[in-house]
């Protein structure tokens, strides 16, 4: 079989980068097929009708016109990626289409292995509404690329682990290819006065020796701990659980999946 | 892939079928590790909240008969071990005093696929809820044996049991994984009158697998359950794999009926997902 990459792209300026790091991870993954996905935006007359010097009609067909370009320059970024080198080894198909970007993308990614998209970005109420149903609506993990591009993905690993489901639930479908990593490494967030915790039994049962790293959770945000640990030793990929609570049905994001979010500057694979 | 596969063991005459269920499971996606796992109850675990209070004497009882079980199963495992042929897969027994569903979340969790024994009408209480946990907390696929004796070969002709919806697609991509050496995939979706003509579903075309489309008429003149059964026959399919759906009514887990007939009768082995 081939493993399935869906990858999100919503931004021309960021289709490269996500093309490529999506490319570097389906090329660990066995025969890796990526499914590239721009969702084109419905445009709504009426939502228009405010702008003051234009027409209704005008302003929809200035509309058309920007959400036609930005289609367009993905495509010419997707064919400029695919007649690269960096596709060699790689099936992929280009898949242009309307409608809800929470719904396709939940759709889409569901079926997939893995699921690509770029750090949402606060002001882009689209980018954050695909980016909200790959974690949550796909039940797959979720890389997320920040919009520097990366030399490299996959070569050195770290992974925040914690004794708690999601966590582990990110951990095992890399299990699959993490054995192609140069260096893994796990760090195991401490409190002062905790005992000392041990190497999870997944790493060593699946043939992998991962460094262990114990940091301390002190005052500052854990979440910037874990980027500068990550820093340190030059990794490449950070693989962590996303954690997230409902209080009446509003997802909120948990501290640390929050924190990366907004900080990562490295490539994230995630799962909810 | 180096994966792990986790066989669990409750009745020593059952060990055999599982463990080479679970030989089978390895060779198929070339897993490195087969853990054996031998879960004893605690005695305070088996008595009613309202019964008495457990005497010494009992709980002596208890240790001891738990204990004897615990020693068959892993000679069992230890005798299979010694026998099998493939030695490259690392064989290791664990063997823990605890609640048969805590040990099947722990155990299974870190696992790529769980194997163990359908319940049928003899299965203890704890047993039933180890396959529950493994099930519907593991969060990974679960390949339930029919109980009795090993089954045929299986793995090379797989019917897939379809329904548009999440479990469905979570066993199926764990299917197209394990059993990426299919020979031959069979889909049997269910069909209403006036439902539009069904096509195969995408998810095998993008994965690179052929498969074909079978329906069967919903609803039909016997349960779906015992029709998706009869049509697995008539396909020749050594394995089905499908959904594990469950309604979790304040906590007391009530089995989707498909589920719960499958569960109960299949003579074939059957990969499922929640």
């Amino acid at each position: 079989m081939s493993e399935v990459v869906l990858v999100v792209l919503r931004r021309p300026d960021a289709a490269a980068g996500l093309l490529a790091g999506a490319g570097q991870l389906a090329l660990l993954m066995r025969h890796g097929h990526l499914n590239v996905l721009a969702i084109r935006q419905t445009i709504a007359p009426s939502a228009l009708a405010a702008e003051a010097l234009m027409s209704e009609a005008d302003a929809y067909l200035v509309a058309e016109r920007a959400e036609n370009d930005r289609i367009g320059a993905l495509k010419a970024a997707y064919d400029a990626w695919f007649g690269g080198s960096d596709a060699a080894g790689l099936t992929s198909r280009w898949i242009e289409i309307g409608g809800s970007p929470g719904s396709i993308v939940g759709e889409m990614g569901s079926r997939a292995d893995l699921v690509v998209c770029a750090l949402p970005a606060a002001v882009d109420h689209f980018s954050r509404q695909e980016f909200s149903a790959a974690l949550f609506a796909t039940d797959r993990p979720v890389l997320v690329l920040p919009n520097a591009a990366m030399a490299t993905i996959g070569r050195r690993v770290a992974i925040a682990w914690r004794d708690e489901k999601r966590a582990m639930r990110a951990v095992m479908p890399s299990l699959r290819w993490l054995a192609q990593a140069q260096e893994t490494h796990v760090f195991i967030g401490l409190r002062d006065g905790a005992a000392p915790p041990a190497l999870p039994r997944v790493f060593s049962e699946h043939g992998i020796r991962p460094e262990l790293h114990i940091l301390r959770i002190g005052p500052e945000p854990f979440g910037q701990t874990l980027l500068d640990k990550a820093h340190d030793l030059s990794v490449d990929l950070l693989i962590m659980g996303a954690y997230a609570h409902s209080p009446l049905r509003e997802l909120i994001l948990g501290g640390v999946t929050r924190y990366m979010l907004a900080h990562a500057d490295m490539p994230v694979l995630m799962r909810h | 892939m180096p994966g792990v596969i986790l066989a669990f063991l409750a009745e020593p005459e059952a060990a055999d079928a599982v463990l080479s269920s679970a030989e089978r499971l390895a060779a198929q996606c070339t897993a490195s590790r087969i853990n054996g796992l031998g879960v004893r109850l605690p005695p305070i675990e088996t008595i009613m909240p309202t019964e008495e209070v457990l005497t010494h004497e009992q709980e002596v009882r208890m240790r001891e008969r738990e204990q004897k079980r615990a020693e068959a199963l892993r000679a069992a495992f230890r005798q299979w071990a010694a026998t099998r042929p493939d030695r490259e897969t690392i064989a290791e027994w664990f063997d823990v005093e605890a609640n048969a569903a805590a040990a099947l979340k722990e155990y299974g969790a870190r696992s790529d696929v769980i194997v163990l024994t359908r319940p049928c009408d003899r299965s203890s209480e704890p047993e039933r809820q180890a396959v529950r946990a493994a099930l519907f907390d593991a969060e990974r696929p679960v390949l339930l044996v029919p109980p009795g004796t090993a089954p045929a070969p299986f793995g090379r002709r797989i019917a897939i049991a379809w329904r548009d919806d999440p479990r469905t697609i979570k066993a199926v991509l764990a299917a197209l994984r394990i059993l990426d050496a299919a020979e031959h995939i069979d889909v049997i979706g269910g069909l209403r009158d006036g439902d539009p003509e069904p096509r195969l579903p995408e998810i095998f075309e993008e994965h690179g697998k052929p498969a074909v489309l079978h329906t069967l008429p919903l609803p039909g003149t016997e349960a779906f359950g015992a029709a998706l059964l009869a049509k697995a026959r008539a396909l020749k399919a050594d394995m089905l794999v499908m959904g594990a759906f469950a309604h979790n009514r304040l906590h007391n887990m009530i089995l989707g009926g498909v589920t719960k007939h499958v569960l109960a009768h299949a003579d074939l082995p059957v990969l499922m997902r929640h």
